[in-house]
């Protein structure tokens, strides 16, 4: 079982997010436990005055590489867990899935745990940024105000 | 000539997703940048970090003159 752990998806996407098809493909017999996030568009924001009705995604012409290096070093950190993350593009709609991180393992601990590490790694790490635009047409950058 | 690469909050800023800028330094870039720009620019890049040839660089001497690419990163934002 001394084995480091696995990424079996890691992508951006221009269209809608499958969450299901994460949770597919991290189970093998091996797996006891899948641990899932699932990241969705919000209608208001710390950044924004009123309410957020849309997103755009934008991303590093790097960041597809940079996703898969960020779920490399944390599948290191966990021993034969096996990752799946994806990250939407694009316009996304309120309700909208954004990110899905799916981490599958044979107890439930380190699933839960490596599934929050890659989250947590995305978020501080992928050079993607977010544009919020507000019913009233306006809108704010994400952090860059 | 090194191509400058803007990102999000700052190519709106600047008006444009890339331009070719001769600067020595990087501190000298920055001054130019924002002689083009104007103060939405610089109240931006003062959030940003800025990857000459794909390695992070903050010292405003550091050399670019030579540099193919400085890419001007605002705060990630992804989840």
């Amino acid at each position: 079982m001394a084995e480091p752990g696995l990424v079996v998806l890691a992508e951006l996407r221009d269209e809608a997010l499958d969450v299901g098809a994460h949770l597919d493909v991290v189970l093998t017999s091996a797996v006891g436990a899948v641990a899932s996030f699932v990241g969705t568009v919000r209608d208001h924001s710390p950044d924004a005055a009123g309410e957020v009705v849309e997103l755009e995604y934008s991303a590093h012409p790097d960041a597809t590489s940079a996703l898969t290096a960020i779920a490399h070093r944390v599948a290191e950190r966990f021993e034969g867990v096996r990752l799946a993350v994806s990250h939407r593009t694009g316009t996304l709609r309120v309700g909208d899935v954004a990110i899905v991180v799916a981490a599958a393992d044979a107890h439930r601990d380190m699933a839960f745990e490596a599934c929050r590490a890659l989250v947590e790694a995305v978020k501080a790490e992928l050079p993607v940024w977010k544009k919020q635009v507000l019913a009233d047409g306006s809108h704010t950058w994400v952090g860059s105000a | 000539m090194t191509q400058v690469r803007y990102f999000a909050a700052a190519a709106e800023a600047a008006g444009t997703p890339s331009e070719a800028i001769h600067a020595g330094t990087l501190g000298d870039l920055r001054a130019r940048m924002i002689a083009a720009h104007g103060p939405d620019l610089e109240r931006v890049l003062a959030r940003c970090a800025v990857l000459v040839d794909g390695r992070r660089v903050d010292d405003p001497e550091a050399p670019i003159a030579d540099a193919d690419v400085v890419d001007i990163l605002p705060p990630f934002a992804g989840g």
